[in-house]
């Protein structure tokens, strides 16, 4: 095509990253406006114009894009998954501060200075990731939640050798990464009701949690830090589930990305070495959650409460 | 979106500057981002495509709002009025009540 003649080599290599039908019937239209946007830009806003046409044609490729049922589902999953990560982050800060602060007074200074920088690189981004969803800025969030995991990987290395631990905490680092980076941005929900979802799964998580692990009765504790400490977590993301599948009108693709969203953790639990009992948790709870939510709506079928589709 | 597409059809790079110039230079759309957007737009029907040409050596799709897309914006429009109206009614009412006085 002549048109194409007249659009950079670089924007004819990233057209080319589009699948062919869709190539097809937008290509030419996509390389003329990729070449009068990036007219003049050189550096960093050159190269945010290329990496944000490459990331639209490859989810377009993956079938990820803000269109496809996946993507949706997706976009349902991320920032769940996001508030879930910042939760448990919140809830191992308290139990950490409890059981370090007292070890870092007697410490010689330069523990405490190593201490505290590993703390701080723990826990800042997962805090900066939720304090950037609940005010909507969901880029910001998401690379702060990259960060985190990619620190949490970090430390895991450093702590953990190789086994069922490491496996576990890369089957959730890589679930939780692959979550909120293929979402697609766009159809993240940043509005009051997205934000306030985020905030207060990160805060039930947290407080959940937090709550399990102080039982203080020495005899109960090892079976509950066994087996129900970890099915708390499903037990907030099934709450937020039948609270949506019992809407008047639920999002279902939504709803199953919220399901989605606790799925990095039933990898780690299964891997290490728990998996009959996170899997069966986890199908009780999540399944649970469906049940009911198919049972609110027929209930609202039966009593004709179902608002009539609009013309 | 909708509102660089209501008075007139545009192309993308058009609808670029558009929306550059009905945010007052905040919001600066990327191909990417516009392309998902119409990807979405397109699907939604709230947008068509109106036609295609050559201009410059480059052809350009030019986008339109349909009939649902005008109506949706009309409603958006009515909704944000409201609040406008609604919000002006209370910081007038505000500035005539003493401080700290309930309503």
């Amino acid at each position: 095509m002549n048109e194409q003649n007249t659009v950079p080599q670089a924007g004819r290599r990233l057209i080319g990253l589009y699948p062919a039908r869709y190539r097809e019937l937008y290509g030419e239209d996509i390389a003329a406006t990729f070449a009068e946007v990036t007219e003049g830009l050189t550096g960093r806003a050159l190269l945010r114009e290329r990496l944000d046409l490459a990331s639209h044609a490859l989810r377009l490729r993956l079938g990820i894009a803000s269109t496809d049922p996946a993507g949706r589902i997706l976009a349902g999953a991320a920032p769940i998954a996001l508030a879930l990560g910042a939760g448990v982050c919140v809830s191992d800060l308290l139990w950490i501060m409890r059981d370090f602060v007292p070890v870092f007074t007697h410490a010689r200074p330069g523990q405490v200075v190593r201490g505290t920088l590993v703390f701080v690189l723990a826990f800042i981004p997962w805090i900066t990731a939720l304090l950037c969803a609940a005010t909507g800025r969901w880029r910001p969030a998401r690379a702060a939640a990259v960060l985190a995991v990619a620190l949490d990987l970090v430390f895991s290395g450093l702590i953990l050798t190789v086994g069922y631990g490491t496996l576990g905490e890369l089957c959730r680092v890589g679930g939780l990464a692959a979550l909120v980076l293929l979402a697609p941005p766009d159809l993240v929900d940043t509005a009051r009701r997205g934000r306030r979802t985020v905030v207060a799964v990160a805060v039930t998580t947290a407080l959940t949690l937090t709550w399990v692990w102080a039982i203080p009765i020495a005899e109960w504790r090892p079976y509950i830090v066994a087996s129900l400490a970890d099915l708390w977590l499903f037990v907030a993301v099934a709450a937020l589930l039948v609270v949506h599948l019992s809407a008047r009108r639920p999002d279902r693709l939504r709803c199953v990305g919220i399901a989605l969203a606790a799925v990095p953790w039933l990898l780690e639990y299964s891997a290490g070495g728990n998996a009959e009992q996170a899997v069966v948790g986890f199908t009780v709870l999540i399944g649970g959650a469906f049940a009911v939510g198919g049972v609110v709506q027929l209930i609202r079928r039966m009593l004709g409460t179902e608002p009539a589709e609009p013309a | 979106m909708l509102t660089a597409l209501a008075d007139a059809p545009r192309h993308g790079y058009a609808i670029i500057q558009e929306v550059l110039a009905i945010s007052e230079g905040r919001t600066r759309l990327r191909t990417g981002t516009l392309y998902t957007a119409l990807d979405r737009l397109l699907q939604q029907g709230l947008v068509r495509v109106e036609g295609e040409e050559v201009v410059g050596g480059r052809l350009r799709r030019t986008f339109a709002l349909t009939e649902q897309g005008k109506d949706l914006l009309t409603e958006e429009t009515r909704r944000l009025r409201l609040a406008v109206l609604e919000a002006e009614r209370r910081l007038g009412g505000a500035r005539l009540r003493p401080s700290g006085a309930s309503a």
